[in-house]
């Protein structure tokens, strides 16, 4: 533009130039953490409650990190602290799901079957697990389908990686700037709920699973020890059968 | 005649248990090579299959977002032409008001692409996702999938790649959770070993002499503690447990004596101290720091950036707003050193998750013990009231 003579196409082609830097600069500084939203809007009681669930519990969706440099060491010293926490709270929550869902598993066994001599340990099939954790996230994806109108491929898939601890954040519920905030703010908690009482349903299935797998290991194992003796008593057999007939011929 | 017949028995002695040994040891390192080097070989073997699949699924594949930026920025610049041109044709441009007019349009570009970026735009004009699904980005996407980081630097667009991800995602960690435990306790059976040999001097006999002294000395006292207790509790028979108690007692020190001052107390019995298996993690995580923080110099990487992506690393959490080799601007890098910056931090990763699976393997042991070891001395204080 150092002349006023325009030329239709060096003029959009210099213009796209400057405009491809200044997006540069803009992805930079939001890469950087520039939002539009000031850090008030940010950091609600809710969003801030979500973003400790995510360090305690190892999910880290990443869509809301600390900037400030106290902010980062306060990070690493809260997760050194609350990470053996949320483990005991695995490991404890797991139990007594565990143990009530066996419970209620029995019961319903002996209702539904005859009562004969049903004093035997039952174990829960890993099958009923299963069902569990995929009705759980069944309800879980429809529920965030329904809220933040994700397809329903991607609220499921948003389930599994929550549930599971990967937690990409490419898809967080609550974290659309366009929506409403008093709306946002309920949903956050009830993520919040949602993922804390799934890690629990995730660690009972997990108890319940390492029994009847630990089961099933020594079944296979006296299995496969029977197996062992069986062939090997038969070929004993066979090598004394043709010795036999060797020493018949002669 | 006779000696030789003796000496061929003798060495027939000495040979059979020599090929049994060796027997032993092919029997012990076929098991070591199946179970620990065909597990790392495993979870190698399926992270690289998970990144050839999504490279296949995600590779090539239009990314919405890019294409949108792109006809945003073609449709911004055909819009400033008219309006300059607008402006030059109905007045003589001024140079306030053009600049007025322009910063509110560029106000409203610099939105959209905001809006973009948080739906994943990543500053670069790589349509088709060539550059961000590279073999290693790829590989380093899976290995962050089964460990269950996720840093969400990349991740799948397409629906086929989701499904494929949650799919291998279920797969996926158990295999590391069997690694992990797997290589933890091997790491840290060999720790305690080099530990046991090395830093607690077993070599040198009179350092191991006086420390078996001072150890039987403790469970003497420990002994009659539990002595004392039982025929405490029980009162009736309290002469008949004190034989009982003093009967095993004597003869177990006296094997004690003998067990401790030969060479041959177990190594597995001894426990590594908390603040070796804290310093180790603190040590491994400032070397990775250090490291990468040189490495990635030039993104403005600082000490505590670098610690702080290590850390949240190594615990899993992947927040993801540091990723080494992360080209958000997608200029004046090499694709080699940015493929090597992947491998080297997904080599990192794994090793590092194994270091501190076998800290918490030594560190739980520990505890156990300390726990063990204060509730008797609770008692034992008790007890003298």
């Amino acid at each position: 533009m150092k002349n006023n003579i325009f030329d239709r196409l060096q003029f959009r082609l210099d213009v796209d130039k400057v405009l491809k830097l200044h997006q540069d600069d803009v992805t930079k500084i939001f890469k950087h953490g520039y939002d539009e939203r000031s850090m008030d809007k940010v950091w609600t009681f809710p969003a801030a409650l979500m973003f400790c669930l995510s360090i305690i519990t190892m999910v880290g969706y990443g869509n809301m990190v600390p900037k400030t440099r106290e902010g980062k060491i306060l990070t690493m010293v809260y997760a050194l602290f609350g990470i053996p926490l949320y483990v005991l709270y695995f490991k404890n929550m797991g139990q007594i799901l565990a143990g009530s869902f066996k419970w209620i598993y029995r019961r319903i066994y002996e209702c539904s079957t005859e009562k004969d001599d049903s004093r035997r340990k039952i174990i829960v099939p890993s099958t009923a697990c299963l069902w569990v954790i995929f009705a759980y996230i069944l309800t879980g994806a429809i529920m965030f389908s329904e809220w933040e109108q994700w397809d329903f491929l991607d609220s499921t898939y948003f389930c599994v990686t929550s549930l599971g601890k990967v937690g990409f954040g490419d898809l967080v519920p609550g974290a659309d700037v366009n929506a409403s905030n008093h709306g946002n703010q309920t949903k956050l908690i009830i993520n919040f709920i949602y993922i804390l009482l799934g890690l629990g349903i995730v660690a009972m299935c997990f108890n319940l699973m390492r029994e009847e797998i630990k089961v099933k290991l020594k079944e296979m194992n006296e299995d496969f020890n029977q197996c062992l003796e069986d062939t090997k008593a038969k070929f004993v057999n066979c090598c004394k059968r043709n010795k036999e007939e060797f020493e018949e011929e002669y | 005649m006779d000696r030789r017949k003796s000496f061929r028995r003798q060495s027939r002695r000495y040979r059979r248990p020599w090929l049994k040994k060796c027997k032993e040891f092919i029997r012990t390192f076929i098991a070591f090579m199946f179970s620990n080097v065909g597990i790392i070989g495993l979870v190698v073997g399926y992270t690289i299959a998970g990144s050839f699949i999504f490279q296949f699924l995600e590779r090539g594949k239009l990314i919405e977002v890019h294409v949108n930026a792109i006809g945003n920025r073609t449709l911004f610049a055909r819009k400033l032409w008219n309006l300059t041109m607008d402006l030059n044709v109905n007045v003589k441009l001024r140079e306030k008001e053009y600049r007025a007019l322009m910063d509110r349009e560029l106000i409203e570009f610099q939105k959209i692409f905001v809006n973009l970026t948080r739906k994943g735009f990543d500053g670069s004009d790589d349509i088709k996702g060539e550059k961000s699904w590279s073999f290693a980005g790829a590989f380093l996407f899976s290995l962050t999938v089964i460990t269950t980081i996720g840093y969400g630097n990349i991740w799948p667009r397409t629906p086929n790649g989701k499904i494929v991800s949650i799919v291998y995602a279920i797969i996926g960690m158990p295999l590391f959770l069997l690694y992990l435990s797997n290589i933890g306790d091997v790491m840290a059976r060999s720790f305690k070993w080099i530990y046991a040999n090395l830093c607690l001097c077993r070599w040198c006999p009179g350092v191991a002499k006086r420390r078996a002294e001072r150890r039987i000395r403790r469970d003497q006292q420990m002994n009659e503690y539990d002595s004392e207790n039982s025929s405490s509790s029980t009162s009736s028979a309290v002469v008949k447990l004190e034989i009982n108690a003093m009967g095993p007692r004597a003869s177990v020190v006296s094997e004690d004596l003998t067990a401790y001052s030969d060479e041959s107390y177990d190594v597995q019995n001894v426990t590594v101290p908390v603040t070796v298996c804290l310093m180790i993690m603190v040590g491994y995580i400032c070397g990775g720091a250090i490291l990468f923080c040189q490495w990635e110099y030039d993104s403005g990487w600082t000490f505590l950036d670098a610690s702080y992506f290590c850390f949240i690393s190594l615990s899993t959490i992947g927040f993801g707003d540091f990723v080494p080799g992360d080209k958000i601007y997608g200029q004046g890098k090499i694709e080699e050193i940015l493929e090597l910056k992947f491998v080297f931090c997904s080599m990192y990763l794994m090793l590092g998750m194994a270091l501190i699976a076998m800290c918490f393997n030594l560190m739980q042991e520990e505890v156990i013990h300390k726990i063990r070891s204060t509730i008797r001395t609770v008692k034992y204080i008790f007890r003298c009231r």
